[in-house]
């Protein structure tokens, strides 16, 4: 008897007793609208998928705008798997959305017998209308041991889109006796008004942990292992102006080079061609002083 | 966009093109090592050594790619855009446009183009070094690869030989370090070629976006660094 792939589906013949999980693949969507410019943000589109569950959830600083949240419903991802979430913000639409928890990503079933997996992958698109605003503040990416998780996050803002985007990757959980490995890469257009391709005002690709060649040198990471950033339309927030000799300055950064608490470094890079968005770059020893230096004014001293 | 064809060999034209006494400004620059030295994470040859192999293998193998594709025949200006997207760092892209600008001056005294004069024209206040020096590898009868090893060599180069001279590092040592990476330098240099080959066809997404986070805090520190021995 003979049968086509596509007759045969794509479990066909397989029975073993004790199969490890193939990569799973999930595709959540989410968009948000507003008739008209103040008016109320509806989520006219939330459809969750595998382990990525969306929920509604209240704005808790504006009643009219519209937020979600991304509940892990299993743990995921794992080695092999593709994950996708997609957002759509709709012209003067205003839109949140944050996670419930951590993401950690894990290793897949390994082992002898075990299959041999591509890294997971997630990805993140958004598309952002004029006049629209989309704020995506989840919790960080956390690569635990012998885990490998290619990210890449697309955004497209149409001319007048706004943006607050935050990124966290913690490369380890405080126990693993080594971080997994986490690759990361941030596009970022302008589109044309006539929605043609437009420019490119950012593409940066981080490749980070065991595997990737002096990830933890001077020029890569250093000591830190957690690294954020933070790229906004709207103003991060004025930085710090401390006095300072540039004596002190050696000093100072080279006992937190060797000191691994509230090492936090960062820097507000504004991106090229007067385009209004601005990248604040931190690094920091954990997620917590990440955190802070994503938040608050930047570290970076001046002279 | 043109294409890039196989040429006669001309071995020299990229010794005189990757010579350091080659008079593009690039000894003026230590490619964020002195931040990294005034930080303290470079202390010695086995660091100098990590921060090469970094470099390398994040901004060097995008600024080979860059290359790899000006010299490949890319439009120069679809690359400066991209070189732009892939350098968030104001400082490091001013730094890479005076370079570019040097370099143009001195591309012209050695192998005069139409090309070059269109892309120092559009962009008069320099473009972005490796798509210069892809262009001019292109006008000397060089290839994409021979622009991305030029390149991707001078990545390292440059802090080795400021770390010679803001540590006091034993030059011996320090060129010791730039000739153990030779296998790496030559694999990211043939990635590269390659990578500039596909945005032949497939547009400059084609090229890596490989970037480092504290390159970038290192360029935006020192530029508001004074006294200092190097201008990045």
């Amino acid at each position: 008897m003979r049968t086509t792939a596509a007759e045969a589906g794509p479990d066909a013949g397989e029975a073993p007793v004790a199969a490890p999980r193939p990569g799973l693949r999930a595709h959540a969507r989410l968009r948000a609208e507003a008739a008209y410019p103040g008016a109320r943000t509806v989520l006219s589109e939330l459809v969750s998928d595998g382990p990525l569950a969306l929920r509604r959830t209240r704005h808790p600083e504006d009643p009219d705008a519209a937020q979600a949240t991304v509940v892990g419903a299993m743990a995921a991802p794992l080695t092999g798997d593709h994950l996708r979430i997609t957002v759509r913000v709709g012209p003067a639409a205003r839109l949140r959305v944050t996670s419930a928890a951590a993401t950690v990503s894990l290793p897949g079933r390994t082992g002898p017998g075990a299959p041999a997996l591509e890294p997971a992958r997630y990805e993140l698109e958004f598309h952002i209308a004029d006049g629209g605003i989309l704020e995506w503040l989840p919790e960080p990416v956390i690569a635990a041991a012998g885990s490998h998780l290619r990210q890449h996050t697309r955004v497209r803002l149409a001319p007048g889109a706004r943006l607050v985007l935050r990124e966290e990757q913690v490369l380890g959980r405080a126990t693993d006796p080594q971080p997994g490995r986490l690759a990361s890469r941030l596009t970022v257009r302008r589109t044309a008004a006539d929605g043609g391709p437009g420019r490119l005002l950012l593409d940066q690709e981080t490749d980070l942990g065991p595997g990737s060649p002096a990830w933890d040198g001077p020029a890569v990471l250093g000591p830190h292992r957690a690294l954020g950033q933070l790229l906004t339309t709207e103003s991060p927030g004025p930085p710090v102006q401390a006095a300072g000799r540039a004596g002190e300055f050696a000093a100072e950064f080279a006992a937190e080079a060797t000191a691994s608490a509230g090492s936090a470094e960062s820097a507000d890079l504004a991106l090229p061609g007067d385009c209004g968005l601005t990248l604040r770059t931190a690094l920091a020893a954990n997620g917590l002083d990440l955190r802070r230096a994503l938040s608050g004014p930047p570290h970076m001293v001046l002279l | 966009m043109g294409e890039w064809t196989e040429g006669p060999a001309r071995r020299a034209a990229l010794l005189v093109l990757a010579d350091g006494r080659f008079p593009a400004g690039t000894h003026a620059h230590s490619g964020g090592a002195e931040a990294a030295v005034r930080a303290g994470r470079i202390t010695g040859v086995e660091e100098l050594a990590g921060y090469c192999r970094g470099r390398l293998h994040t901004a060097g193998r995008t600024a080979a790619a860059l290359a790899a594709a000006a010299a490949a025949g890319v439009d120069p200006l679809v690359l400066d855009e991209a070189a732009d997207a892939r350098t968030p760092s104001p400082a490091q892209r001013a730094a890479a446009r005076r370079l570019g600008r040097q370099l143009v001056r001195a591309v012209r005294a050695c192998w005069p183009s139409a090309e070059l004069e269109r892309l120092a024209a559009a962009r008069p206040r320099g473009a972005h070094q490796p798509v210069v020096l892809g262009l001019a590898a292109r006008t000397a009868g060089l290839g994409p690869a021979d622009a991305a090893s030029a390149v991707a060599y001078e990545t390292v180069s440059g802090p080795a030989t400021a770390c010679v001279r803001l540590l006091g590092l034993d030059p011996f040592a320090a060129t010791g370090v730039l000739a153990r990476l030779a296998a790496e330098l030559d694999a990211v240099a043939d990635e590269a070629s390659a990578a500039g080959l596909r945005a032949v066809v497939e547009g400059p997404d084609a090229l890596p976006a490989a970037s480092s986070p504290l390159l970038d805090l290192y360029a935006e520190r020192h530029a508001g660094l004074q006294p200092r021995l190097f201008a990045s």
